[in-house]
């Protein structure tokens, strides 16, 4: 316990927490652009699944992680696009179909990794992503530490937060995005394409959620086994709405989720007896109190999980 | 236009629904060849919790299935990922259906089989690890964890320089609760100022919160690791693996994972359950009473890794045997 709160206790504690919270923000983002759409994507985590499961194949049979991720990519965006056939042009109940998505992901991870890999008691390993130091920045002390030593997906995911805020906020893309989530009706009337900008704000959250799932696979790991993405799809829908629909709202949610996860598997260590159920659910109940705390009231897209008819 | 729509959207919803239970369930290997002198065709079938390529607890279990059908020429169906809800459910199925034998790979299976039993008498429910059994058809079978805890301590206190252990375990449940224990009292057994920090992920599967807790220990001063969690043993070993200090295999043979970070393995002979169960079945002898076996029958093993010294070999060989002679206790602390 005395050494809790050092430097390096501190440098460990934080790049940890970076590590935990890449996964979610990734989907999380992802999950913004869909609701903002007025799409509920609840879908996240089977998405990740495939991602993080095609990534492992993508290396394994071409020999490149960058290759892996790309094709996460593409099979999160093939399953987004089932999604989006589903929920946007046959128009069925947005929940009901997220669910079926993720049982649909597990049975076909589970079943096409037997398919390619038979049954094995060791996990069939691949290429994976390494840890870059950024030149310069990496040698700042403390900060180079924490944030320019991790492997290039997580630079990219936290590169996406400014860059979705632009497209959002600055660009005429963002405000038809925008207005579809709020009041589809308005947005058709002045001609923009309620259904392809929803289906298209779906794809771009299955690419992303297939990232996430990839980061797990190949940014942490360098194999694949079921169900590993482990509830974090469920936690990045969570951070959406706490991040009130909003890409610096989404990236606080995920980083607080992070350091309380981060923090609680060290406070579990220090042997202080706290009843470890209850430190396993801090990180939920610190990033529900941090959140409403910091943002106050939510206010969903107002078309939030309605489909547009004409 | 709406009617063709709606017909559109059964069709999808039901071929992902078919597609994804076709994933998780996997059919009954349909066989014809006769069983080796066996004059009954037994009809037997294994209920998992998890996934068979679990690297763990359930592909220890699709292991025993192969061997019964090996040795004993005698097939055997599964289902994997049986969920808590469904239990009861699919007791009764297969009560209904007249299987000889139900195993049941956990001991969260126990209640649910005690309930259903008693309505099929001609059904045998074996679950696998509960300590206790039900006149007259239910009965448990387990492996005594914490003797493979006790000697995985033994490894690690033998291979420590910083005198600091990290031990990792899914649930406190007893079984994985005691085999910590055990791994801590036979590591202060053997040197008494070596430090334990015992966690607990809450998971099977999460293997990120593994590696993260691995690296966590690792970097407050642990070099041995240890962890009894299935596939978030994987995640442990790769953090062992990246801060360079070692790990200890555990259920199934895991130094191949990462040779050199993984000194040895205690690995289960959980197939051996499965072959003495069916053995005893054939025999007319299974008994509706909870059994538990460990080193003295077999069912614990050990893989040793290419750099094991001869003390370490001769050291655990040892507490082996002080094991299967009972001389020491079971450290389990309890809750």
């Amino acid at each position: 316990m005395k050494d809790i709160l050092n430097i390096t206790f501190l440098i460990a504690l934080l790049s940890a927490s970076i590590r935990l919270s890449v996964p979610i923000l990734f989907a999380a983002l992802g999950g913004m652009y869909s609701e903002r759409s007025g799409v509920v994507n609840i879908g996240l985590e089977g998405i990740m699944l495939v991602g993080a499961f095609a990534g492992v194949v993508g290396s394994y049979f071409t020999g490149s992680y960058w290759i892996g991720a790309l094709v996460a990519v593409l099979s999160g965006i093939l399953i987004a696009a089932l999604f989006a056939l589903i929920t946007v042009k046959i128009k069925i109940n947005q929940i009901v179909s997220g669910v079926a998505i993720n049982l649909l992901a597990v049975g076909l991870t589970s079943f096409f990794y037997r398919a390619l890999f038979g049954i094995t008691t060791v996990p069939i390993t691949v290429k994976a992503f390494e840890p870059v130091n950024i030149p310069v920045l990496s040698n700042i002390p403390v900060i180079g530490e924490i944030f320019f030593r991790q492997t290039i997906l997580v630079y990219v995911a936290f590169i996406l937060v400014p860059i979705s805020y632009y497209i959002f906020y600055k660009t005429s893309v963002g405000l038809s995005i925008r207005t579809v989530g709020e009041h589809p009706m308005a947005a058709d009337t002045v001609g923009i394409p309620v259904n392809k900008v929803r289906t298209i704000c779906v794809l771009v959250s299955g690419a992303l959620a297939g990232l996430g799932g990839c980061f797990l696979s190949l940014g942490q790991f360098n194999m694949f086994v079921d169900n590993m993405v482990s509830g974090r799809g469920f936690i990045a829908v969570a951070a959406v709405i706490f991040g009130k629909w909003s890409p610096k709202g989404v990236l606080m949610a995920s980083l607080i989720f992070g350091v309380a996860d981060a923090l609680q598997i060290r406070i579990q260590m220090s042997g202080i007896s706290i009843p470890y159920q209850f430190l396993l659910m801090f990180p939920y109940l610190l990033t529900v109190v941090a959140v409403t705390g910091i943002v106050g009231r939510t206010t969903s897209p107002k078309a939030l999980g309605r489909p547009y008819e004409k | 236009m709406f009617e063709r729509k709606r017909i559109l959207a059964l069709l999808m919803v039901s071929v992902i629904l078919v597609a994804s239970l076709a994933g998780c369930t996997s059919k009954p290997k349909e066989d014809t060849s006769a069983p080796v002198d066996s004059k009954k065709e037994y009809k037997i079938v294994l209920l998992l919790p998890g996934p068979i390529n679990d690297q763990g607890w359930n592909a220890t279990a699709y292991e025993g299935l192969q061997l019964v059908e090996k040795d004993l020429g005698i097939k055997m169906e599964y289902i994997e990922s049986v969920q808590q809800a469904d239990f009861e459910a699919v007791f009764t199925d297969y009560g209904t259906k007249g299987y000889d034998l139900v195993f049941a790979h956990g001991t969260q299976f126990f209640d649910a089989a005690a309930k259903v039993a008693p309505q099929f008498p001609e059904t045998f429910y074996m679950v696998i690890n509960s300590e206790e059994g039900q006149e007259p058809n239910v009965g448990g079978i387990g492996v005594r964890e914490w003797e493979g805890g006790y000697i995985a301590g033994i490894i690690a206190a033998m291979n420590t320089e910083s005198k600091q252990l990290g031990a990792i375990g899914s649930f406190p449940f007893p079984v994985i609760a005691g085999t910590l224990d055990a791994f801590e009292a036979a590591a202060q057994a053997h040197d008494p100022s070596i430090k334990v920090t015992k966690t607990y992920v809450n998971s099977w599967e999460d293997i990120q919160k593994g590696k993260e807790t691995a690296l966590a220990m690792a970097e407050a001063g642990a070099d041995v690791i240890f962890c009894s969690a299935n596939q978030v043993g994987l995640g442990s070993i790769e953090a062992a693996k990246s801060k360079g200090v070692k790990a200890i295999g555990y259920i199934s043979p895991q130094n191949e994972v990462a040779p050199g970070t993984v000194i040895s393995s205690v690995t289960y002979n959980t197939p051996g359950l499965f072959k003495k169960t069916v053995e005893q079945l054939i025999n007319g002898q299974l008994k509706a009473e909870g059994t538990s076996l460990g080193w003295a029958d077999d069912v614990l093993d050990m893989q040793w890794g290419d750099d094991v010294g001869q003390d370490v070999k001769d050291a655990v060989n040892k507490a082996i045997q002080d094991l299967k002679d009972g001389k020491i206790a079971n450290p389990y602390k309890g809750q």
